[in-house]
């Protein structure tokens, strides 16, 4: 709107063409909220004027002057072969409104060449809290306090910039992330940074302190920060995408409640970037590792002799402009009588303006195994030059050692101490007649001698427990004993009756059951009444039937042994058999 | 049936001349013939000079992590072979990766005096003086005669001390045991490619594997280092029998 209306000014100022000056005041809107800024251009144009004094402001009661700027802007132009110069000269004032309602911004003044020139009065409105316009977009407003729904879109954003986008496998882009804002900011935070897979990302330049300069980008003024830029070697071939970065921009925002301003954090993202990436020329020379860009090679030696074997060190040093982290080992010639070792490898970069400079050395430790002059060939090695287009080598002088001493004795120094070895392992063991079988590790059958030797010893406790009883607890002894008696009387009954003593047979029946009762409760049994020896053995808690058919028994005896007239029934087998049952349930 | 007499002329016979077979090829610097020829032998005896002699043929080929296997086998069959012990020491000094743990003078020592005799020795001799304390005991126990406490005490002593050796042989041909058997492995923070690598371990390196999953085992060297290798470039020094 406002450009149009300079426009059309401009326009008229031609038409006309008139010497004298246009003198001309106008607002960003005429509408404005309590505490909110707005603008005034004073502006005066003319053909070919040249400094013009600042114009007199009116009094203004009702507003405050906040800043005043000024800018010139000179248009030339051709019609009908005459050219005109037009300039118009801007003088730009930040108002704010003190109180609400209407105010008007009176004439402005200005004396040219005698003259005194005034501008219409202007009406405001000044109403409760923001203003129903937004401020228009234009190169008149500068960067400054925010409103409040702000996000990220074309006031405020991240412009992602990759320096080349088409290039070989291992050659160096920059990209660079430049925050772009037309509004004041306060801080930058919450840096995400995208991971850049597929590539060797070094880092060149990274904000620190916000440093911001005043940009203008399609006919905008903006405040712009460079955030960061990295220089990235792609590792493979074909299109790579390059993720957007993501941070929080805290943008200053003015409102009615808070009269400095407060900060609103507004998360702020970059532009995505694809790179398409070549790869490199076939065929690869044999000594290619993986160097793309320039570089030099040297070769050196901490030391020219080695003696006893001690190891030296032949340091290969790469050195210049490209992946100089990506290079790999070169090869080395294999020497006889040399045992080369892995190499340790230490790079270190640095950056001059935008380009990565390096270098990477491979330390490789060189044991002599035999004496002599030993001539370590040049090493060469090759790498991709973009600019050119071709692979180039480059090659290490050639370097010679002696080594003495190293036949009797190869004394090797690990990290674990000085050991002093012979020279080879020890020979082979001869020829053999016959190799048998042998029974490697433990035989696991073994394992029960142990539990068996527990068991030998918790017996042997037993053992001696029943030694110190049968030597101290008489009735214990008696018990032990009872059974082994018991069996030899009865053994002793049973020949007598096969004999045919029938007397002697009672009699050692009857013995033997006395005996045993005896010995078994370890009670006096011999001289015993019939009662007595009953009622013993109820004591002893012998069942009744029991007690009843041992009596049985001696009854029997009795009658046999005293009466031998009166012989029973029974026979003598029969009355055996049922004392050892008898005898075996007591 | 001509098969089954030759199968079994090899079985009986074959040990031995593949063991002479395999010296005359290691004489003959064919190392290769040799080994092949000492493997074979292997596979049907276990024998000290077969095992020493392939630990040769394999330092000889610059298979240092087989030797140092070969080696180990053959030591626990015949501990007191000075040649294998020096043989293995040589071994274990040409590998790439040192051992970073110096180790102390009295577990050396011991070590050295406890595997003097070999496992089976060891082992019958614990079992051997563990019965004589048993039984001096026993008999203490039951005649409380004083002498065959002060019997049993020594016998228990030196018992202790086989049983120590058995231990020690137990603990060194424990299957958890391994030997890196490729030039170079990568030990990785996790079991698959895609963790990232935490050192690169070398031919002859000897570790305990603490975890095996999938295609990817846990190991840890004796200075407490570790991570996940391949299965494949490691095998037991002692592999279970089949």
């Amino acid at each position: 709107m406002k450009r149009i209306g300079s426009f059309l000014f401009i326009a008229l100022t031609s038409i006309l063409s008139a010497q004298q000056l246009n003198f001309e005041a106008t607002v960003d809107r005429t509408t404005v909220g309590l505490n909110e800024t707005f603008t005034l251009e004073v502006t005066a144009s003319g053909e070919d004027i040249g400094t013009v004094p600042r114009p007199e402001l009116p009094t203004m009661t009702d507003l405050d002057v906040l800043g005043q700027s000024q800018s010139q802007s000179t248009n030339i132009s051709f019609i009908n072969g005459k050219m005109s110069k037009q300039v118009a000269i801007t003088f730009v004032y930040t108002l704010r409104p003190k109180k609400m309602g209407k105010t008007t911004i009176g004439s402005c003044q200005l004396k040219y060449k005698n003259q005194t020139y005034q501008t219409q009065p202007i009406d405001i409105e000044v109403v409760q809290g923001g203003s129903q316009t937004q401020p228009g977009p234009g190169p008149g407003p500068q960067p400054g306090p925010a409103p409040a729904n702000i996000s990220a879109g074309d006031n405020l954003f991240i412009s992602a910039v990759a320096s080349r986008t088409s290039m070989y496998v291992g050659e160096q882009t920059n990209v660079e992330y430049t925050l772009y804002s037309a509004y004041s900011i306060d801080d930058i935070g919450n840096w995400r940074m995208p991971s850049f897979g597929g590539f060797w990302s070094e880092k060149i330049y990274e904000l620190d302190r916000i440093t911001s300069q005043r940009t203008v980008r399609n006919g905008k003024t903006y405040l712009t920060a460079v955030l960061k830029r990295t220089a990235l070697f792609p590792i493979s071939a074909g299109d790579l995408r390059i993720d957007p970065m993501t941070v929080t921009v805290v943008v200053v925002q003015r409102d009615f409640f808070d009269f400095f301003g407060s900060g609103r954090q507004v998360p702020v993202t970059s532009n995505p970037l694809t790179i398409n990436v070549r790869s490199l020329p076939e065929p690869k020379p044999q000594d290619y590792t993986g160097g793309v860009g320039q570089f030099t090679i040297t070769a050196a030696m901490d030391r020219d002799s080695s003696i006893s074997s001690e190891p030296i060190k032949l340091t290969v040093r790469v050195a210049g402009r490209g992946n100089i982290r990506l290079i790999e080992k070169p090869a080395l010639p294999s020497i006889n009588g040399l045992r080369i070792l892995a190499p340790e490898v230490k790079d270190g970069v640095n950056i001059t303006g935008d380009a990565i400079e390096g270098w990477k050395e491979f330390t490789f430790p060189i044991i002599p195994q035999t004496d002599g002059e030993y001539l370590v060939p040049a090493i060469t090695m090759s790498f991709f030059n973009p600019r050119t287009a071709k692979y180039e080598t480059v090659r290490t002088r050639e370097l010679r050692f002696w080594a003495i001493k190293t036949s009797p004795s190869v004394a090797v120094s690990d990290a674990s101490g000085l050991k002093i070895l012979g020279t080879d392992i020890r020979y082979i063991k001869p020829d053999a007649r016959k190799i048998p079988g042998r029974w490697a590790g433990s035989p696991a059958g073994l394992a029960f001698i142990y539990p068996l030797g527990l068991l030998g010893l918790a017996l042997s406790f037993w053992l001696r427990r029943h030694r110190v009883r049968i030597a101290t607890d008489h009735s214990y002894a008696r018990r032990l004993r009872s059974s082994r008696l018991v069996r030899k009387r009865l053994a002793e009954a049973e020949t007598k009756l096969k004999r045919g003593k029938q007397q002697d047979f009672y009699c050692a029946l009857s013995q033997a059951i006395i005996g045993y009762t005896g010995d078994r409760f370890n009670i006096e049994t011999q001289a015993m009444t019939k009662d007595q020896f009953q009622s013993e053995l109820a004591r002893n808690d012998v069942p009744v039937e029991v007690i009843d058919k041992l009596l049985e028994i001696l009854g029997q005896c009795d009658i046999a042994r005293f009466s031998p007239g009166s012989m029973t029934t029974k026979d003598p087998p029969d009355l055996l058999r049922k004392t050892k049952e008898a005898l075996s349930q007591l | 049936m001509n098969l089954t007499i030759l199968a079994a002329f090899i079985f009986i016979q074959a040990p031995t001349d593949l063991y002479n077979q395999g010296n005359a090829a290691y004489a003959a610097k064919d190392y290769s013939q040799a080994i092949a020829l000492y493997e074979q032998a292997r596979r049907s005896v276990q024998d000290p000079r077969v095992l020493y002699n392939l630990g040769n043929a394999y330092f000889k080929t610059n298979k240092i992590g087989r030797a140092i296997q070969c080696f180990r086998q053959a030591r626990r069959l015949s501990p007191r072979d000075p040649d294998i012990e020096f043989n293995l020491n040589f071994a274990r000094n040409f590998r790439v990766d040192k051992t970073l743990v110096l180790e102390n003078p009295f577990s050396r020592l011991a070590g050295r005096v406890l595997r003097y005799f070999s496992g089976l020795e060891a082992s019958l001799l614990a079992a051997f003086f563990f019965l004589c304390a048993a039984a001096c005991l026993c008999w203490f126990v039951i005649n409380r005669r004083r002498l065959w406490l002060w019997l049993a005490m020594p016998l228990a002593v030196t018992f202790l001390f086989f049983f120590c050796a058995d231990r020690v042989w137990r603990a060194e041909s424990d299957p958890a045991s391994a030997v890196i058997i490729v030039p170079e492995a990568n030990a990785l923070s996790g079991p698959g490619d895609d963790f990232s690598g935490i050192m690169v371990i070398h031919d002859g390196t000897e570790a305990r594997v603490r975890e095996t999953r999938g295609d990817y085992c846990l190991i840890q060297l004796p200075g407490g280092l570790g991570g996940w290798v391949k299965s494949n470039t490691l095998e037991p020094v002692f592999p279970r029998p089949r």
